[in-house]
């Protein structure tokens, strides 16, 4: 069943909730705050402390990296109740203080007419490679999973509880059985 | 940052003057005028990829197309 709620807020904090307790479990104990505007059918979920982004710092093998999580989505009217579906998201991985990120995962479901990326795709600097370019690299739908487990097994980034790997696999099943609309695979 | 916007922050409504008000915190923070500022994050143009500039981008899909 997708995430439905009476309003868009309460979709959005069933999803807050549950992406706050999988994060707690795995890497980090910064919470994911959500909000919506009115007029809107839209709500924002991202690390935020008050008016400020406030991206998670983990402790990687290589040092400090810094993971953001930006999700928007938006309510549909279905049947008395409102369900969630995803129309953006990016995630990020920022080494120490850089300015920049070292890895953008990114989709858009409805991209600006002069974009023509793949819709889901990962953003790569390869200015310094023979290539030349900053690359949008396919990828399918990246989960917060995919982006979680590669902070561990990749990065070296303790997790938090024994069973950060089952919390992965359940969630993922969960958002691909459960959670996820048509919408949301494509 | 206005007490008010504070609250609706931590309650999880905005207004749309709320919304404004914190597009243009993130704006300032650029150095970029609002109107300016919400172009540029539509086209998908803004040059901070920073946290900042990544705020500004998905706050201003909360606001309704027109504005």
């Amino acid at each position: 069943m997708p995430i439905e709620g009476r309003t868009l807020t309460e979709a959005a904090r069933k999803l807050q909730d549950h992406l706050n307790d999988l994060l707690v479990h795995t890497v980090t104990q910064t919470r994911l705050v959500v909000f919506s505007a009115t007029g809107s059918n839209r709500a924002d979920v991202s690390f935020r402390q008050a008016n400020r982004p406030n991206p998670a710092a983990l402790s990687a093998s290589s040092g400090r990296v810094h993971l953001h999580f930006h999700q928007t989505c938006e309510g549909i009217p279905i049947n008395g109740v409102v369900r969630l579906r995803t129309i953006k998201y990016r995630y990020t991985l920022t080494l120490g203080d850089a300015a920049e990120p070292i890895l953008r995962w990114e989709y858009e479901k409805v991209p600006t007419p002069d974009k023509r990326a793949c819709r889901h795709h990962v953003h790569v600097d390869l200015s310094g490679s023979p290539l030349r370019l900053r690359a949008h690299i396919p990828t399918g739908t990246t989960l917060v999973e995919d982006v979680i487990r590669f902070c561990i097994n990749d990065l070296k980034v303790p997790h938090r509880s024994a069973d950060w790997h089952d919390r992965l696999e359940e969630s993922e099943r969960a958002f691909k059985e459960e959670f996820a609309s048509p919408d949301d695979r494509r | 940052m206005s007490e008010d916007l504070a609250r609706a922050l931590e309650a999880g409504e905005l207004s749309q003057s709320q919304l404004r008000e914190l597009i243009k915190i993130q704006a300032d923070q650029l150095g970029l005028e609002y109107e300016i500022a919400v172009r540029l994050a539509r086209r998908g143009e803004l040059r901070d990829r920073g946290p900042i500039g990544d705020d500004l981008e998905f706050l201003v899909e909360l606001l309704p197309v027109a504005a």
